[in-house]
């Protein structure tokens, strides 16, 4: 427990220790000076970081909501699936299994200009007429990101309410059948509202890892081109590795430990809530 | 609709370690660097009882699938030849190696040895970690390093580190590319309006061919590789009197690079390993990189030395509109660190390496770079001089090369300068508002 | 008018055959108990009633529609299940309420209904709890609402009171016959408790093995069990048998074995069919009654004998557990009687009704009106 307080306790009170020093790798504790709230005034109005923030939020909401209801679809979809079938499922789960960083080298294959599939298919069908620069523009590149980690995701969805389909029990069902509830509203009113439970929590944990979703987006854009697909995660770890700059980066940190408070906390409002 | 679950399941009961895992995760997150503090590196050399000396040598050679054994193997023979030394090799990747060394310094646990480059050297020098070395090479040595060469290992004219392997960035042609698209393969482009001239024809006549390629990425190696390009359009965005980007000289440099986006020229925010493979396979006309760039595509399309040398070839960048030529030094350095205690040892590993015939033999060889010395002996000489890339290098793009003002404000610049060229060459911003714009990153990064 | 006809019922699930060949007519508004231990195939015989399962082979007729075809919602049915089968997340009211929106009948006949069977259920203040608010006999009485409100023809009934406690399953037996008589459905209950069985069904099915046993009312099937296994699954204490041989003598036929001593009836007697040497004898706890060893004496007289074992005083009566050559039964004898653990006792066995003769191979009971 005392091990468990330092190894967690420590990193924070460094971090907001540091959050009030002009502080760089380079120069180390020698060349710190003390700048009071100045780290904190200067996010606000640091475009990048705003920018990062909103980048953030666009990739944690709709890598959630993609890979929830990618994963409920293909739940319900492989729900019913009999014999050798069932191994279908376990193909759709492999996603999950492929190493973060060998997600994002098939999706920069995926979405390369010359030769990527996804060009190469909407060429094809006549949807675009030249290749779509999905990771070399500005409006492009976080949507690319965020298609790569839904796919990334989406397993994982697929693996909580599959198990959590199966604890609907088959009384309940049957009571619906015999209630002649027809396909839809056996998924909607029946169903599904025993994966509500699971489902938040499982939101909850996707929700952290989207935000502190690093290799995937390094890997495939680096943040850019510009800021277009920079993510808190990519921000702060440019402003440590590459800037050094530690005094800011912990600033920011700090304002992050808040905000992940915040969501967890409103998450979990919700599920007591639920719960109820 | 309401969703409500049925049960309290088993939720309630994973919510403690739930919060303590969030609780980590974000302390891991908030405090990223501050944790990595703590993770020792390796310790630093020191004398053992049986009076060998135990040095150690933190290098991106040996982690590199490319150079690793060739790196082991010569340091093996150093071995040999120096029983009373041993070399433990600490492997750290290219893009690593300086935050892990300077995070060693931080926690008193840094090599005594490092292979360095670029900024790198710089940030290392800033952080107080290396030891001077002037004194210690002596005239001799120094004589026989080409000026502009050890110039780039000098931070206010103080030798910080010694040059080991010489990697100017050279400007690559295809001939065969070029012949293919009505161009004078013998007679790549001299001036920047030649290249456009060249790039338009390319792009028109061989529309599956990348016309150029030139790394845009935000990091180091991107704003090295563009500053030649920037002095070339007589555009110096970091300049002693602060940030200079709103010239006139770097909004035409801004505006060439949209045009190589917006005609498909180039591809954006591309590292420049990623133009490698495909100039392998003859899909890249030009190329603004390294020597390394010879072995890495024998080895990728096993091209004989012949058809190697009748494909491609190396000249210096187009001059701009003050006609002279740029060059960006990727020297590859050793150097010595102010903690280590077997700096005599040291010194006499980092000689060895930048001298011994075998060593220089392994910098051609293996590591497809020039040697550090004016005049190497004629076994070196006769691999440089068999090579028509690699003395194209050496005669004709070394001289050109330019120290960039790097240090710790150049690592600053990296993002305000390349996330506007980025911006420059994704967006349709006038060029007015990136330069503005990266005029006030600039500011704020440098004060 | 709904009247369920069952013809060579079977179903099987991969190898295994769950009923063979069950044939069964259930009269309108008649309440039917399915009785059998488990793995009897009596809830499967209720599922293929109910749609929920399809039969292997045979057909299914309500009234003189064939539903083998027809999908469980259109059945017109409504079913009770052993662990309720309530939507969790619906309130009392949206449960009952439920069914009868999926059938689009107007908002105001819905909340009619509900409340009028709310009201009979006793369930009126809950109506907007959760179920997980409800205890067990509450939660009964939503999923017994919720089958009423929509005014099946065919009322199923699957172990309704098996999760409840023992005075909550007495008290719901009377209140889910009120329910019936109410709502005018043919009801079918699954049971695996006789005394459930006996106490509510107006005929009883028993099962065995797959094989409807006997269909008969309560009182027949006490009586008139149709084999061994009807005969001991019916009654408690159960009915004891023992094995004996068949003496044929002028004017009367006796069965005798170790510590067997049984003058049969002249009605029993000539139902024997001729030929029989051995038979098993089932004598009803009840049929018991302890007399003085010296009763063996009279030839004329039906006994048994045997070593105590348990005796369990119930209060009014106390009941004996003993072994008869090798055999264990029970007697039902008055609280008064004086036995001990270990004592060798005889038992006078009343001859009429609570005697019954078996075939000794085929356990079938050897009755008078069965000989043709």
């Amino acid at each position: 427990m005392v091990i468990l307080v330092v190894v967690i306790g420590y990193p924070i009170v460094r971090a907001v220790m540091l959050s009030v020093f002009d502080y760089s790798l380079i120069t180390g504790d020698a060349g710190a000076t003390y700048v009071g709230t100045g780290n904190f005034s200067k996010i606000g109005h640091d475009p990048v970081f705003w920018q990062s923030l909103k980048n953030t939020a666009i990739f944690a909401v709709v890598s959630l909501v993609g890979g929830g209801l990618g994963g409920l679809a293909l739940a319900f979809a492989t729900e019913n699936l009999q014999g050798p079938w069932r191994f279908l499922r376990a193909v759709l789960l492999t996603p999950w299994a492929v190493p973060v960083i060998v997600t994002a080298f098939l999706f920069q294959f995926l979405f390369l200009d010359r030769g990527g599939l996804v060009n190469d298919l909407l060429m094809k069908s006549g949807l675009a007429h030249s290749p779509v620069p999905w990771l070399g523009s500005t409006q492009w590149s976080l949507f690319a990101t965020t298609v790569a980690n839904i796919w990334q995701t989406a397993p994982f969805f697929l693996l909580v309410f599959t198990a959590a389909l199966r604890s609907v029990p088959n009384e309940v069902i049957e009571a619906a059948r015999i209630d002649r509830t027809g396909a839809w509203v056996m998924l909607w009113k029946v169903k599904l509202p025993f994966l509500a439970g699971p489902g938040v929590i499982a939101a909850v944990i996707m929700t952290i890892q989207n935000i502190n979703q690093f290799p995937l987006i390094w890997a495939m854009t680096q943040g850019g081109p510009g800021y277009s697909s920079t993510t808190l995660t990519i921000y702060l770890y440019r402003l440590v590795f590459v800037s050094y700059n530690l005094g800011y980066a912990s600033a920011i940190g700090v304002i992050w430990l808040v905000v992940l408070m915040f969501i967890s906390g409103w998450f979990l409002r919700r599920r007591r809530g639920v719960s109820r | 609709m309401t969703i409500r679950p049925s049960a309290r399941m088993t939720i309630l009961r994973t919510s403690r370690p739930l919060r303590r895992w969030r609780i980590g995760m974000t302390a891991m997150a908030a405090a990223l660097a501050v944790a990595s503090l703590s993770l020792a590196g390796c310790g630093g050399g020191s004398g053992a009882s049986d009076g060998t000396t135990k040095l150690t040598f933190a290098s991106w050679d040996a982690a590199e699938p490319a150079t690793r054994q060739s790196t082991l193997d010569l340091v093996k023979q150093f071995e040999t030849e120096h029983p009373n030394i041993k070399v433990s090799i600490s492997p750290i990747p290219f893009s690593d190696i300086e935050q892990k060394v300077l995070l060693q310094v931080q926690s008193g646990s840094a090599p005594d040895v490092v292979q360095t480059a670029s900024n790198y050297t710089a940030d290392f020098n800033a952080a107080g970690a290396l030891e001077p070395l002037d004194t210690r090479a002596g005239q001799d040595y120094l004589a026989e390093i080409p000026q502009n060469v050890a110039d780039v290992s000098r931070v206010d004219g103080k030798l910080v580190a010694v040059p080991w392997a010489v990697q100017p960035v050279g400007f690559w042609y295809n001939k065969k590319l070029m012949a293919q698209a009505g161009l004078d393969p013998q007679s790549p482009p001299k001036t920047i309006d030649e290249l456009l001239t060249d790039l338009k024809a390319i792009k028109a006549k061989l529309p599956g061919v990348i016309p150029l390629g030139v790394d845009s990425t935000n990091r180091v190696f991107g704003l090295d590789v563009n500053w030649s390009w920037m002095r070339t359009f007589g555009a110096e965005p970091i300049a002693s009197s602060g940030a200079q980007a709103t010239t006139p000289e770097m909004a035409n440099y801004l505006n060439f690079m949209r045009t190589l986006a917006t005609e498909h020229y180039t591809e954006v925010n591309q590292k420049i390993g990623y133009f490698r493979p495909l100039a392998a396979q003859n899909k890249v006309a030009f190329s603004w990189d390294q020597p390394i760039l010879e072995p890495t595509m024998k080895s990728a399309s096993k091209m004989d030395d012949k058809t190697f040398q009748d494909t491609w070839g190396v000249t210096t960048l187009p001059a701009g509109p003050g006609g002279q030529k740029f060059s960006v030094p990727q020297d590859h350095q050793l150097a010595i660190m102010k903690s280590s205690k077997a700096k005599d040892a040291a010194w006499t590993f980092i000689q060895w390496m930048t001298r011994n015939e075998k060593a220089l033999n392994h910098v051609v060889a293996d590591k497809g770079a020039l040697p550090p010395v004016s005049k190497p002996s004629d076994a070196v000489n006769a691999l440089v001089e068999k090579d028509s890339a690699l003395k194209a290098f050496r005669d004709d793009v070394a001289p050109t090369m330019v120290r960039p003002p790097w240090g710790p404000k150049y690592a600053k610049a990296y993002d305000p300068i390349m996330v506007g060229v980025q911006q420059m060459m994704t967006g349709n911003q006038p060029v007015t508002a990136v330069a503005d714009e990266m005029q006030s990153k600039l500011q704020g990064a440098l004060q | 008018m709904t009247s369920i006809t069952l013809r060579g019922i079977e179903k099987t699930f991969g190898a295994e055959t769950a009923l063979r060949s069950c044939d069964l007519v259930i009269s309108d508004r008649e309440f039917l108990v399915l009785v059998g231990p488990s793995g009897s195939g009596k809830t499967t015989l209720l599922r293929i009633i109910s749609g929920l399962e399809q039969a292997t082979n045979g057909e299914i007729y309500f009234g003189d529609r064939l539903v083998n075809d027809i999908d469980v919602g259109d059945r017109d049915i409504a079913m009770v299940f052993q662990n309720y089968g309530l939507y969790p997340h619906m309130s009392v009211y949206n449960n009952m309420a439920f069914g009868l929106r999926r059938r689009k009948i107007p908002k105001q006949d819905i909340d009619r209904k509900v409340n009028e069977a709310a009201q009979m259920l006793g369930i009126g203040a809950l109506l907007h709890r959760k179920p997980r608010q409800l205890s067990g006999g509450q939660r009964q009485r939503v999923a017994l609402g919720r089958a009423i409100v929509r005014d099946p023809a065919v009322f199923l009934l699957d172990e309704p009171l098996s999760n409840l406690d023992a005075h909550l399953r007495t008290q719901m037996r009377s209140e889910i016959l009120k329910v019936h008589r109410t709502v005018t459905a043919t009801a079918v209950y699954v049971t695996h408790d006789q005394v459930e069985a006996l106490t509510m069904g107006d005929r009883i099915a028993v099962m065995s093995d797959g094989v409807i046993q006997q269909v008969d009312t309560p009182e027949a099937l006490y009586d008139r069990p149709v084999n061994r296994f009807v005969a001991g699954f019916i009654g408690t204490p159960p009915m004891g048998f023992l094995p004996g041989a068949v003496r044929r003598q002028p004017g009367t036929t006796k069965v005798t074995g170790e510590g067997l001593h049984v003058c049969l009836p002249s009605d029993l007697a000539g139902a024997l069919p001729a030929g029989t040497s051995e038979v098993v004898v089932g004598v009803r706890p009840e049929a018991l009654r302890l007399v003085a060893d010296s009763f063996t004496e009279d030839e004329s007289e039906s006994w048994l004998q045997g070593i105590v074992d348990v005796i369990e005083p119930l209060g009014s009566e106390k009941h004996v557990l003993l072994t008869s050559a090798g055999v264990g039964l029970v007697a039902k004898l008055p609280r008064t009687s004086q036995v001990d653990v270990g004592q060798k006792i005889t038992l006078a066995i009343e001859p009429t009704g609570g005697l019954h003769v078996f075939d000794a191979d085929t356990g079938v009971a050897l009755r008078p009106e069965d000989r043709r």
